[in-house]
């Protein structure tokens, strides 16, 4: 069997397209809920 | 402003055409005592923003100088040649589609997209102030398809190297990939291999043999939108309910035609699958 981890590094790829999506997601979905915290007695909502 | 602003908006239908809800809005009278003029209060933040980015970028400028090259010459081609870095992410693409869909359609589809969300999102939540409790499909929805670019930009700036191939930081990047790694197979042939299907057409159109296998690709990529639209308005009826029949439709083909572009680069990083249909006239 293949060794997965050689070149074309078919694994490796996939789990670093899973990984990068996911926290560039957590940065930006943990960005708009500290605005939403640090903002929430801004008197713009309530 | 906030009191009745607030309220306002919780008073609005949940369902209901775009126009109802902006009557509704517009209705209520919101005193001039409670709200602030544009001039000095915003322009002059605007200014301020404008002198920081000028300011920033000029400074940027200074200290890291344009990563021009020599002059281009016929004889030499650069290995790799990489786009701008804001591009990289479409260049990156052409790795999993044919350049007429990362080069046209899925732009295409990106722009169009992104001009339609004013108008394909009726909820009158988080206007003016932020939240994520409020609005967790778009937020993740829009949220997954800007680290997807991100990610994107990220592989072609730093991760591809000589003819394109995938370079990990630890790779020399002086020294050619082998060459032939990657054997990719269509779906369809996949298929035929598989189920032991008969390689005779079934009816040929022109140039068009459709086979057994073909066919079934057809049913499978047909079937991946069929059950994208179907499931949201089977099990989240109340989402259907709000958007209305046309933007529904639209929200929901947008998203999952953005959905199928990680699901074909996995399938031809995992599977080897160059093209999950094809036809003479075009591969997708």
């Amino acid at each position: 069997m293949d060794d997965i981890w050689a070149y074309p590094y078919r694994l490796g790829i996939g789990i670093f397209f899973v990984v990068g999506t996911l926290v560039f997601m957590g940065a930006f979905i943990g960005i708009a809920v500290w605005l939403e915290k640090a903002l929430k007695e801004d008197d713009t909502k309530k | 402003m906030s009191e009745n602003a607030s309220e306002s908006s919780k008073s609005l239908p949940k369902q209901g055409k775009l126009a109802d809800l902006i009557k509704k809005t517009a209705s209520e009278k919101i005193g001039p005592e409670n709200t602030v003029l544009v001039w000095p209060n915003l322009v002059y933040l605007e200014l301020i923003a404008i002198m920081v980015a000028v300011a920033t970028i000029l400074f940027l400028s200074l200290v890291s100088p344009a990563p021009l090259e020599e002059l281009a010459s016929a004889d030499t081609t650069p290995n790799p040649t990489k786009a701008p870095w804001y591009f990289l992410g479409l260049q990156e693409l052409l790795v999993y589609f044919d350049p007429w869909l990362a080069g046209m359609v899925l732009p295409t589809f990106i722009i169009i997209g992104l001009v339609l969300i004013p108008y394909v999102d009726p909820s009158p939540l988080g206007k003016g102030y932020y939240t994520f409790k409020e609005r967790k499909f778009s937020m993740l929805g829009f949220g997954f398809g800007l680290a997807l670019w991100w990610v994107l930009i990220l592989i072609g700036v730093f991760f591809r190297g000589l003819d394109w191939s995938w370079y990990w930081p630890w790779d020399d990047p002086h020294v050619h990939q082998p060459a032939g790694a990657v054997k990719l197979v269509d779906l369809e042939i996949l298929l035929q291999d598989f189920l032991g299907l008969n390689e005779a057409p079934l009816v040929t159109l022109g140039r068009y043999a459709v086979t057994m296998s073909n066919l079934l690709t057809w049913a499978m990529f047909l079937g991946f939108y069929a059950v994208g639209f179907t499931v949201p308005f089977l099990f989240f009826r109340e989402f259907y309910r709000k958007l209305g029949f046309v933007r529904y439709n639209l929200v929901m083909f947008f998203f999952i035609s953005m959905m199928g572009v990680p699901m074909k680069i996995f399938l031809r990083l995992l599977a080897d699958i160059k093209y999950v249909l094809v036809t003479p006239w075009f591969k997708i």
